[in-house]
């Protein structure tokens, strides 16, 4: 880890503190029904630069209670879940022809989170039932992806293969990640979640999502959005690429012409 | 260092790929070669996706071309008149090229159709170039006399019509085969993103019997323009043009050429043809490898893209 970054970081965790303490006071402000929560993030945008080999996200929060608030038996228990923006994904699969892998058989899947990262304190089946965890999408198993193509033709077991495919590229790839350690508690109320957002990120809306448990329900839920964007120069360079593809191509081949000719000059040897 | 690709999307080594540029810089100054056809497939075993290392492939190859050109412009070494034959046949075969490779994007298949166009071709070009260095190498040995090719003996390519009269060249030929050399070199560039010198420059040889002074340059001019175009129309249809990368692999690439040129100059060239030769056919095999061999997981996936 390099200085900067280690700085960053102290940074990163002071400013925390800091916004912890000011939900803390914020605690004595009115009354409150029941269990809400206080949440913050450490960034509401993530910038694209030249060095980007990836971002760690830091959510943190609190949970209000006032004194009408009965006790919980097994206290409480924080999701996080952070979505991307929805893209459609190709899922292929390879069948030996003449001893070539090709793809064959294709499965598209409408919106896909681009990426999907599920946090929580514990282990998801402890934190509620069933069907509670299928009814929110709390799982990586748990999502239900739209299909655009062949669902009437391809059979359940098939379609599970494709699913389970999609989940495990996305892992391989750190986009997808489920972790039931990801959130930790400071105290009985104050907790936070650290997210890893790889250097393969799609750009776009993001949406954090923190869920709040008691005894197995849901008590409260609180949604911060944030984006990730490139900057500067690749801002620049992907923007011009994308919206103006000609005139992009047409400066790609003249720098290409003026480095040439320009490397002709520096090394003539006759 | 880490360096993000803006459009790749993806961070790579900064040192790595400026080493790349100048391994495959070094070795197209050693062999004189474009250097294309090592390099995309490096690109695509570092990870960087195949549609962006062919098009940016294609992108560096207009600047290690535009110093050779410049070069043969001068000592007079570029028939412009066959030069534009060959490119009316370029520009029909880069844009059919452009237009497949978007085809057999959408269908999932351009992976695997960039690594069988480069198994069949650098197959065919590194077994020919082999057994003919290896038979010159044999027969200098024994001491015989290599017969040169006579330029003045018939094949059936001059049975063909359209014949057109190439000064510089001192040729009296059919427009169509040259034109369809033209067209195979544009579609080649726009699929496997090279310049194509290694089909070319034999077929001008070998069929249309080109004098060897005005092979190479003819061909630079030739490769310079489809290299410049396939880069403009992969911009605008497939957006897969990155000049970061680009950047890199050109800056690596120049320097690298100039030690290799040196290096060069030491060797026979029946040697360097077998050398050339036996690396063509270890990249061929690797690719190869990988076509049949089972991939760990037989399922992949691919972000659709979305209309901008």
């Amino acid at each position: 880890m390099t200085w900067a970054r280690i700085i960053k970081r102290l940074q990163q965790i002071s400013i925390c503190r800091l916004i912890l303490l000011s939900l803390l006071l914020l605690n004595w402000a009115g009354p409150v029904r029941a269990e809400s929560l206080v949440t913050g993030i450490s960034d509401n945008t993530i910038a694209i630069s030249s060095n980007f080999t990836g971002a760690e996200l830091v959510l943190f929060g609190t949970v209000e209670r006032d004194a009408q608030t009965i006790a919980r038996r097994q206290g409480y228990d924080i999701v996080v879940i952070v979505r991307g923006p929805q893209q459609a994904v190709t899922v292929r699969r390879k069948e030996s022809i003449v001893g070539v892998w090709v793809n064959r058989q294709s499965w598209t899947f409408d919106d896909a989170y681009g990426f999907l990262a599920i946090l929580s304190n514990r282990p998801l089946s402890d934190i509620a039932s069933e069907n509670t965890l299928d009814s929110f999408a709390i799982g990586l198993t748990r999502q239900d992806f739209e299909f655009s193509n062949g669902e009437a033709t391809f059979s359940t077991a098939t379609r599970l293969e494709f699913s389970n495919a999609l989940l495990r590229q996305m892992q391989s790839r750190e986009l997808y990640i489920q972790n039931e350690a990801g959130v930790e508690f400071l105290s009985n109320a104050l907790f936070t979640a650290r997210i890893a957002v790889p250097a393969y990120v799609p750009v776009g809306g993001f949406e954090a999502e923190i869920m709040l448990f008691g005894d197995g329900a849901l008590l409260s839920r609180q949604q911060v959005s944030l984006e990730v964007r490139k900057t500067g120069f690749e801002q620049l360079t992907f923007s011009l690429a994308t919206q103006q593809p000609l005139l992009y191509g047409i400066l790609a081949v003249i720098l290409a012409v003026v480095s040439g000719w320009l490397a002709s000059i520096m090394f003539k040897r006759d | 260092m880490q360096i993000y690709l803006p459009i790749a999307e993806l961070p790579v080594n900064f040192f790595l790929v400026l080493f790349m540029g100048g391994g495959v810089g070094f070795l197209s100054g050693m062999f004189g070669v474009g250097g294309g056809f090592l390099m995309t497939p490096l690109l695509i075993f570092y990870g960087i996706p195949p549609a962006v290392a062919v098009a940016t492939e294609a992108n560096q190859i207009v600047a290690s071309s535009v110093s050779g050109a410049i070069v043969h412009w001068r000592r007079r070494g570029v028939d412009f008149k066959l030069g534009l034959v060959l490119l009316a046949g370029g520009v029909f075969g880069s844009v059919v090229g452009v237009w497949l490779f978007k085809l057999l994007r959408s269908l999932g298949q351009v992976d695997l159709i960039i690594s069988l166009s480069y198994v069949v071709f650098l197959g065919i070009i590194g077994g020919l170039m082999l057994f003919e260095s290896l038979r010159l190498m044999f027969r200098s040995r024994g001491g015989k006399v290599i017969p040169i090719r006579r330029p003045g003996q018939h094949t059936w390519i001059h049975g063909l019509p359209f014949k057109m009269r190439f000064h510089r060249s001192k040729l009296y030929v059919s427009a169509i085969p040259i034109v369809a050399i033209g067209a195979l070199v544009g579609v080649l560039a726009a699929i496997m993103g090279v310049g194509g010198g290694f089909i070319m420059v034999p077929a001008m040889i070998y069929l249309l019997r080109v004098p060897t002074n005005v092979v190479i340059g003819t061909s630079l001019f030739q490769i310079l323009v489809v290299t410049a175009l396939v880069t403009i129309l992969h911009a605008t249809s497939n957006q897969t043009v990155d000049v970061v990368l680009a950047l890199l692999l050109m800056a690596g690439g120049v320097i690298g050429a100039q030690f290799g040129a040196r290096a060069g100059q030491g060797l026979k060239a029946e040697h360097l043809r077998a050398l050339l030769a036996i690396m063509v056919l270890l990249v061929c095999s690797r690719l190869a490898y990988n076509l049949v061999v089972q991939p760990d997981d037989l399922f992949s996936i691919s972000f659709v893209a979305e209309a901008h």
